[in-house]
């Protein structure tokens, strides 16, 4: 019987060991990093929150409020952050580390490599930094109640929304990484811990959208008022649900999303009313109304109830598209009917769980003392369910195509 | 070479010594830009204020210096917004400056342009005062509000080219590996 022997090259064993490690150190950097950043979006969340009631019941007194620091702690902490990643994985592709190529990064201005996601957030975070002082500008001008659509509100909003998409992009491509690589990794209820990162992002996303609805502009049609809070309740679940849906292929995704959310409401409605009463005690504060005084509140804590319904239509169509092997929810058209069809459960639900909430919770506000035509009525219920059909719809094609990229985006 | 680098790094240290200088005086030495002579409940006090008028968001020294020095007085400032300021009453604290004047001193700021009444509040032997002196907030010149809007609605274009991408860039993906289940594109 033949033997072979196998001699090492001198050298080469070296060689591969210094590589795997390399890779290895990349692996670990890249995903402590996100997580890191994930812990820093929900300290971003519960300021955000926060900052929101502290308007309503203190005021805003000044620039370095608890809420901001907590916010503005959390942008410079996932800014700085996404900046050193960028640097650290530029020098490291430069130097051809292993796992630091062109299909696990992307090239920036021509001279940076780093992963997508990272440069995504980094720029995220810079915006809301910039923002920042030129809101503060605009409330030094226009008084401390400015609405939430204040310019440099959205554009810090926008800079939020841009850095908690680019965490989704970190966790997805690493997790579609490892997929490519055949890489064993333990599971819990099928999903890996990056996609459970990922889950968690977008729960964070839905939750930020919740912390602003009550201030979207309410247009007025003569004498009829239209709160338009409920679009961007139907374009982020929408977007959320197909989103993962299509990134984990895993029905019930969309339910732990909300299950997510509701533990995140829970928490905040527990911690903030607290946070402010010691704030005021300890800075020697008065409320603005000394007769309203933050509670724990249960609609405000229970309102990711209205996506349960959504959910479960969601998670259901895809696990009998995927036992029936059926093309529903694969087509841009059926992705499309399945936004249609969540979006009525959320708008109609919305005000009825915000009744005690909120004066302006119903969608459709006749000016006091003033008699609205019925006419009016028929104009505007049937245009105002045509455009949120038409988002919701919108918000699911969207969600998916993310949800794709998501999926098998290694860079 | 040297020199010329010696020279360009000696004037940002030249600057900040002329600014800490400034201030240092300022602070220690500066005449109040206005002072006012009210009378706070049962009390004669001239108030003094150390920027005239007040910069918005920027802290400003206020004294009071009662006119019977022998009088050990105690209180408070709240600056209350004025018509049509949106904007929350804030407190501040006076602490006796020790010396034989007997004058309380005060840092106050208002985070918003605009009318303003400073209230004093005073109490000593002969019980508690207020007096309240109006004073107008200046700010920074405004930017036209459309020129607000046009900068901070931009990032919106970016996120529009970047969903634009998005979509471009699934089909690059798509075609990399057409077997997955993913969206076909109708």
């Amino acid at each position: 019987m033949a033997h072979s022997k196998i001699y090492p090259v001198p050298g080469t064993i070296p060689d591969i060991n210094e590589n795997r490690m390399s890779g290895l150190s990349e692996q670990r950097l890249r995903r402590i990093s996100i997580w890191v950043m994930l812990f820093f979006l929900f300290q971003g969340g519960v300021g955000a929150v926060w900052d929101r009631e502290w308007h309503a019941y203190v005021g805003r007194d000044q620039f370095f409020t608890p809420p901001h620091d907590l916010i503005y702690s959390c942008v410079a902490g996932v800014g700085l952050m996404a900046f050193a990643l960028v640097v650290i994985e530029t020098i490291r592709f430069r130097r051809g580390r292993a796992g630091v190529n062109d299909i696990s990064t992307v090239q920036v201005f021509g001279f940076f490599h780093a992963p997508l996601g990272f440069v995504i957030t980094g720029f995220g975070a810079l915006l809301t930094l910039i923002a920042a002082p030129l809101d503060n500008y605009w409330h030094e001008l226009y008084g401390i109640d400015v609405a939430l659509w204040a310019p440099f509100h959205l554009m810090g909003i926008t800079g939020g929304l841009i850095g908690i998409l680019g965490m989704v992009y970190v966790f997805a491509s690493e997790a579609a990484l490892d997929r490519q690589a055949s890489r064993p990794s333990r599971q819990l209820l099928g999903l890996t811990a990056l996609e459970w990162g990922a889950l968690l992002v977008l729960g964070s996303l839905m939750n930020f959208t919740l912390t602003g609805f009550l201030q979207f502009p309410v247009p007025s049609f003569g004498p009829l008022s239209i709160s338009t809070y409920p679009l961007p309740l139907v374009v982020s679940a929408t977007f959320c649900f197909t989103g993962a849906i299509r990134f984990t292929r895993r029905p019930g995704v969309a339910l732990l999303i909300v299950f997510f959310l509701l533990l995140n409401t829970l928490a905040i409605e527990l911690f903030i009313p607290w946070a402010i009463h010691v704030s005021v005690g300890l800075q020697g504060l008065e409320y603005r109304d000394p007769t309203r005084i933050p509670y724990f509140n249960w609609y405000y804590a229970l309102l990711p109830l209205i996506f349960l319904l959504p959910a479960l239509v969601v998670d259901g169509i895809t696990l009998w598209g995927q036992r029936h092997n059926s093309r529903v929810g694969k087509t841009g058209r059926s992705v499309g009917i399945i936004g249609l069809i969540i979006t009525p459960p959320i708008v109609l639900l919305a005000p009825f769980i915000l009744q005690s909430y909120s004066l302006y919770d119903p969608i459709f506000l006749p000016q006091p003392g003033l008699l609205v035509p019925w006419q009016f009525y028929v104009i505007a219920v049937p245009c105002f369910s045509a455009i949120m059909c038409g988002m919701g719809a919108s918000g699911a094609i969207l969600g998916a195509d993310f949800g794709d990229v998501w999926r098998r985006n290694t860079r | 070479m040297r020199r010329i680098i010696l020279s360009v790094g000696a004037v940002p240290v030249i600057l900040t010594l002329f600014m800490l200088a400034t201030g240092t005086a300022r602070a220690s030495g500066s005449a109040p830009a206005s002072s006012e002579t009210l009378a706070v409940g049962p009390y004669i006090i001239d108030f003094n204020l150390y920027q005239n008028p007040p910069y918005v968001n920027t802290s400003v020294e206020v004294t009071v210096v009662p006119h019977d020095s022998r009088l050990q007085l105690q209180g408070y400032v709240t600056v209350e917004p004025g018509l049509g300021t949106d904007a929350v009453p804030l407190r501040f604290n006076l602490t006796p400056l020790g010396d034989k004047t007997g004058t309380l001193k005060g840092t106050i700021h208002m985070p918003v342009q605009g009318a303003w009444n400073i209230v004093i509040n005073l109490n000593g032997p002969q019980g508690m005062g207020t007096a309240r002196e109006p004073v107008t907030v200046a700010a920074p010149g405004a930017i036209p509000i459309w020129l607000g809007w046009l900068i901070g609605a931009s990032p919106l274009t970016l996120i529009a080219f970047w969903i634009w991408r998005q979509h471009r860039y699934k089909r690059v993906l798509l075609a990399q590996s057409p077997g997955d289940d993913s969206l076909q594109v109708s």
